[in-house]
């Protein structure tokens, strides 16, 4: 009795395997998936109106979040620059730069393809799970429409569109915090600030690393359509498809993130640094 | 055993396991085009495994399944989603579309196959709604109606592309005695005017006795009856005898 009182509702079913064995074979499916998905991304057609469902979805949905945390980070890190600089003297002039410079190359991409992690990695991975649960994504194949294609790519192609432009937002949103927190604390124009923040960055500056987010948009799109897509239990598959794809499309985006920074200079050094 | 051409489900020693658990084990049978064959057996006998087979969402560890002279089991996938266009397929759970209205449940398929658009999709929405008696609910979201009117939403769905082969798993369950007979009077309708071919899974003789031409009665995964339903009267396996006697599983 005492074990009955004492289970939950939604307990996971015990592994049958040994966590290494299943780590292997969670490896395999994924790599698996991911062939797939990008095999697939690049086989016309694709469903252009699922596609701009998802991308108001994924996209225009995440806008708010993406402004509000440009803002506040642009005006902390700004602090933090002018608290750091202060003795030196040279406020005003550092902090658009440094702000821009650190925006554009690395914290905003960064920022929103964790943001986005969060926000639409759990959605994906639930909203999937529950679609394989619930036997909607059977019934859409024995409707012969393809599943992986309608459900998957679309929303794939929807982070990889959704990202560059939602890092663009970040950044300007970033900047425009930033002025903030001078204008309050300084007499700097609108119009000095703006000069001084693309003073010191090119275009090679913006467009590569705005670019890498599209990479993290597929990471993001992938990781989370597998664990819903691939999911085989119940209530508690649906939590853990939300919670692994948060984890892992994070962890994958920090680290495509890194390796994609090392290797951007070597492919293309004129402008970058 | 030999198989004819004019066969369009035919199960050729198929075994089937889930995990660890052995859900079906060397069964073979075959549905004659045009005919309505059920597969009776109680709960866990591995209908559903069977009906699922059969269009491709599962495939077989042995054997081989042949749906209109395919082999089902090594087409791929954009082969198998062409032979799929001939079947319609019931869900135990309906399996209705839950975030898009009833209408458009009927018309997503429709547009995907048929690429019908504007007041033709719209009246063959209504028309295939009309059938079922859920035209009056067209704009409701599945989550506001009945199990009952659920499943006859999946049942609406799954004839709205004229499928010539329809797979139905328990069709009857979570409906009224009214609604059960005018889905009986479709089916046979469907079979007798459009020549469709029924793969119907059921727990009761009663549900499916008036209107099939073969039963297969599983048990474990095995099957240990097949035949007309005179032929599976007459079998003097205890299970089947159960089943015979109208007993519920």
């Amino acid at each position: 009795m005492s074990r009955i009182l004492g289970t939950s509702i939604t307990k996971s079913r015990a592994p049958s395997k040994p966590p290494s064995r299943r780590l292997w074979d969670a490896s395999a499916g994924f790599i698996t998936f991911a062939s797939r998905t990008l095999g697939e991304l690049l086989r016309p057609p694709w469903d252009s109106e699922e596609i701009g469902h998802q991308l108001h979805e994924i996209g225009w949905r995440s806008t708010p979040l993406i402004l509000v945390t440009g803002i506040v980070v642009g005006i902390v890190l700004a602090e933090l620059i002018g608290t750091s600089l202060v003795n030196f003297g040279v406020v005003d002039s550092v902090i658009p730069a440094e702000l821009s410079r650190m925006m554009f190359r690395e914290m905003g991409p960064l920022l929103t393809g964790i943001l986005i992690s969060g926000r639409v990695g759990a959605a994906i991975g639930a909203e999937l799970a529950v679609l394989r649960h619930t036997e909607q994504i059977d019934a859409l194949e024995s409707l012969a429409i393809d599943a992986f294609r309608y459900l998957v790519i679309t929303r794939v192609v929807a982070c990889i569109i959704a990202l560059p432009i939602l890092a663009t937002v970040m950044n300007f949103a970033e900047i425009a915090g930033g002025y903030l927190w001078v204008a309050a604390k300084s007499e700097m124009s609108f119009q000095l600030y703006a000069d001084r923040v693309f003073d010191k960055v090119g275009w090679g500056n913006y467009i590569l690393p705005t670019l890498m987010t599209a990479v993290f948009g597929f990471v993001v799109g992938t990781v989370a359509s597998y664990f819903g897509y691939t999911v085989d239990e119940n209530a508690a598959g649906v939590r853990r498809a939300a919670m692994y794809s948060v984890v892992l499309s994070c962890l994958l985006v920090i680290a495509s993130s890194f390796i994609l920074n090392q290797l951007i200079p070597f492919w293309f050094s004129g402008g970058y640094r | 055993m030999s198989w004819g051409e004019d066969v369009a489900v035919r199960f050729d020693r198929v075994s089937k396991w889930i995990g660890a658990t052995r859900i079906l084990e060397d069964v073979s049978f075959e549905v004659p085009r045009g005919t309505a064959f059920s597969i009776l057996g109680r709960r866990g006998a591995g209908k559903t495994v069977a009906l699922k087979l059969s269009i491709g969402l599962l495939k077989p560890d042995e054997g081989r399944i042949f749906v209109n002279n395919d082999d089902i089991a090594e087409l791929d996938h954009s082969a198998l989603l062409k032979v799929r266009k001939s079947i319609g397929f019931v869900f135990q759970q309906a399996a209705v579309f839950d975030s898009i209205s009833v209408a458009e449940n009927i018309a997503f398929p429709l547009r995907c196959s048929s690429k019908k658009t504007g007041g033709e999709l719209h009246e063959r929405v209504y028309q295939q709604l009309r059938k079922v008696g859920l035209e009056h609910d067209i704009d409701r979201m599945p989550d506001d109606l009945s199990v009952g009117m659920r499943k006859l939403l999946g049942f609406a769905r799954a004839l709205s592309c004229d499928p010539a082969i329809l797979l139905l798993d328990d069709p009857w369950n979570g409906l009224d005695s009214v609604t059960v007979d005018l889905i009986r009077d479709r089916l046979l309708s469907l079979k007798q005017r459009r020549g469709a071919t029924l793969l119907i899974a059921a727990n009761k003789m009663t549900d499916v006795q008036s209107m099939a031409d073969q039963l297969a009665v599983l048990d474990g995964g095995r099957m240990i009856a097949c035949g007309s339903p005179n032929e599976v009267a007459r079998s003097d396996h205890p299970l089947v005898r159960q089943f015979v006697l109208q007993q519920d599983f």
